[in-house]
């Protein structure tokens, strides 16, 4: 019985170790935070990381599409920035956020901006995705990742998430979750990655 | 003693300064990627459940330092009480890993995920949602040449009840593009097991697996097919003695399975999308030796997986040896925003007797630009608990300026048992998004039951409170305050079992 509430003991220091180190390092490492003085409009313009630490090289990956075709991170980025945004089936907010997601593709489309909507819905939905796709004449790229590849690969935890890779690999911008009026954050950082328009003064 | 887990802690903390740095000159430098999930729980209601633990905490911590094409990484987990016996805790480091990949492939030893196919014959993954980690331990290699792509395994999966890892399952996978919108695949896996405590197996146990698959994807229509054999070939002892139920000893020909997998998508209109999936599994199931791991095979099981509470609280519980059944779905969008889908779903077993059937119908349609509803019908028949539930759910979401929405959700659910007669709950959320940030939900249930042998009636409330707040970007901090009723968690026919719960709840996570 001693052994036992030794190891429960142990357990339970080790985790509220884990707990206090992690606090420290992820603060740490946290690149951009946002004060608590800053009211939510204000985020908009500072970068903010919930996975992968901005400015760090994007993990290369290569996914089948919805026709079992082969798509690579690094060939969309040949074209430019690329919008990549994690979503299933069974996740509301990633349903209400896809959209606001085309509309954004449809708008930076002809200044380079790829979009890859990664759907993580497991093999058992699979067969309805496209169903899904079709049915909302969505003109993104869909690709699938049935077995959790891309969420080990990407550090991420929920869904709908959201990377911007800037055209040089790097991760610009990412975002957790879905709030209708989050488009308008994140075409802010998609307008700081892509080249100026044609025509204008360079804004 | 047990093993000292501080170790990969300590350097973790020694390399946080440098996560995610890059070298200014443009020169490779090393990216450390982590993700810590903590949950913990204290129970208040000790008292009417002495058996439930009062303290419950699981702890996960993965790390990975990649170093331009090469990788390595660990997973701690503890777990106090252990997963299955509440008078123990389990810790330590349970995934080690190391892998490089090349242009064309990779290669990992350690611990992996791996799926052939949809996973028909095998899938190793994980779904914390449900507490599923089917990770393997050995070595897998993946290549691509031309337009095949192929990949081969070595490993063993962990039996949750012994802690151990005996089976030894090998496999190995091959998909072709044949053009046109075609592709073909084929596997091939064999598991072998002299470990002692195999049911006193007479002979080393091995088990075959074949199967194929095929692909056809056009702009309106696309379909596949998947089929798997599996072939038994040992005899236990028990299997060689005749029994009143089965009087003539088993035959090698007894133990064979198969499993049929067929989907098919139609989008003749604009706007108009359904899908028809086939099932037929028989003698399907491809376990571990110990049978208390989780399944090497994950056939798809054709129920509709729905994020609403009640609904996801009685489905139907995926029998991998027994049945046949198909599921279509129809999806209409005739405007933006509006969305209508029904569902129609049927198992039975392999004799014929029905095993469970659901409708499903939901309508979502915007109101005006700040309102959005939906309403949603849904009926389930399942025989093996002998269960009818009818389950009608609104829906409405109100979006003021800016990030902030406010969502309430009511559902109704009226359940038929034979066992325990009438029942009826009464389920509502409210749920306030103050900004990305800041999420606030209190969800109330209230449930009636009549006492099929007294006619009696008895009711029992829960009221909960949720808030989800990210302290900074990096940092998550989820905390549940009140009573929730116990109930299944079911992800794709596999379920989990929420004890009731009353107390205070806390989910912290950390990544960078």
């Amino acid at each position: 019985m001693t052994g036992r509430r030794a190891i429960r003991a142990r357990a339970h220091h080790v985790a509220i170790g884990a707990l206090v180190v992690l606090l420290v390092a992820g603060t740490i490492a946290a690149p951009a935070e946002q004060s608590p003085e800053e009211k939510p409009e204000d985020a908009a313009a500072k970068p903010e990381s919930k996975g992968l630490s901005l400015g760090g090289k994007a993990p290369e990956f290569s996914l089948p599409d919805l026709d079992g075709k082969t798509v690579a991170l690094s060939d969309r980025l040949k074209r430019g920035p690329v919008l990549i945004d994690f979503w299933a089936l069974w996740c509301k907010p990633c349903l209400k956020s896809l959209p606001g997601t085309d509309a954004l593709r449809e708008k930076y489309a002809a200044r380079g901006l790829s979009v890859l909507a990664i759907n993580t819905d497991s093999p058992r939905t699979a067969a309805k995705v496209k169903a899904y796709v079709k049915s909302s004449k969505f003109g993104f790229e869909v690709l699938t990742d049935p077995n959790g590849a891309m969420q080990r690969l990407y550090r991420f935890y929920r869904i709908p998430q959201t990377f911007l890779i800037a055209s040089d690999g790097t991760i610009a911008f990412s975002q957790l979750g879905y709030s209708p009026g989050s488009e308008e954050r994140l075409a802010k950082e998609i307008e700081k990655v892509l080249p100026p328009e044609q025509g204008s003064k360079g804004e | 003693m047990p093993r000292t887990s501080l170790a990969p802690l300590a350097l973790l903390l020694c390399l946080c300064p440098a996560a995610g740095a890059r070298a200014d000159d443009g020169a490779p430098a090393v990216d450390i990627h982590a993700l810590n999930q903590l949950e913990y729980s204290v129970n208040t209601d000790e008292g009417r459940n002495p058996a439930k633990p009062k303290e419950i905490l699981e702890e996960w911590l993965d790390v990975d330092v990649r170093f331009e094409r090469a990788l390595i990484g660990f997973r701690y987990e503890a777990f106090q009480p252990h997963e299955l016996r509440a008078d123990s805790a389990r810790e330590g480091i349970v995934q080690r890993y190391a892998a490089f990949d090349w242009e064309n492939g990779s290669i990992r030893v350690g611990n992996f995920y791996e799926i052939f196919g949809r996973g028909l014959l095998f899938r190793s993954y994980e779904d914390r949602a449900i507490r599923i980690d089917s990770n393997m331990e050995g070595v897998l290699l993946t290549g691509r040449v031309a337009r095949l792509a192929g990949k081969a395994f070595s490993g063993r999966i962990r039996e949750v009840e012994t802690d151990r890892r005996t089976d030894v399952l090998r496999g190995a996978d091959l998909e072709g593009d044949v053009g046109g919108g075609a592709r073909v695949g084929a596997s091939y896996l064999i598991l072998s097991s002299e470990a002692p405590g195999t049911a006193g197996a007479a002979e080393p146990r091995h088990e075959e697996v074949v199967g194929g698959r095929a692909s056809f994807a056009r702009d309106w229509f696309d379909a596949s097919v998947e089929a798997g054999r599996i072939n038994r070939l040992y005899i236990r002892p028990e299997d060689l003695i005749p029994t009143p139920s089965r009087p003539n000893p088993r035959t090698y020909d007894d133990l064979r399975g198969t499993g049929f997998y067929g989907s098919l998508g139609l989008y003749p209109l604009s706007g108009v999308a359904v899908t028809a999936e086939y099932k037929d599994y028989d003698e399907f199931r491809f376990q571990p030796v110990n049978s208390s791991g989780t399944d090497y095979n994950n056939p798809p099981a054709l129920t509709r997986e729905t994020s609403y509470t009640l609904l996801s609280r009685h489905p139907h519980i995926l029998s991998p040896n027994d049945e046949k059944g198909f599921q279509v779905e129809a999806v209409v969008t005739p405007s933006p925003g509006t969305t209508i889908t029904l569902n129609r779903s049927e198992t039975n077993e392999q004799d014929g007797d029905l095993a469970f059937h659901e409708w499903f119908a939901e309508v979502r349609r915007p109101i005006g630009e700040r309102v959005e509803a939906a309403l949603v019908y849904d009926f389930i028949e399942d025989a093996e608990s002998e269960t009818k539930n009818r389950t009608p759910v609104i829906e409405i979401e109100y979006h003021p300026e800016g990030e902030r929405s406010l969502r309430g959700e009511y559902q109704f659910q009226d359940t038929e048992t034979a066992r325990l007669g009438k029942s009826s709950t009464h389920f509502a959320l409210v749920e306030c998004h103050v900004n990305l940030d800041l999420t606030f939900s209190v969800v109330g249930e209230h449930a009636g039951f009549l006492d099929p042998v007294s006619r009696e009636g008895a009711k029992d409330d829960f009221v909960y409170a949720q808030a989800d707040y990210h302290l900074t970007p990096n940092h998550f901090l989820s905390v549940t305050v009140g009573k929730r009723r116990a109930g299944y968690i079911c992800v794709g026919g596999i379920c989990r079992f929420e004890p009731e719960f009353e107390g205070v709840e806390a989910r912290f996570v950390t990544s960078f």
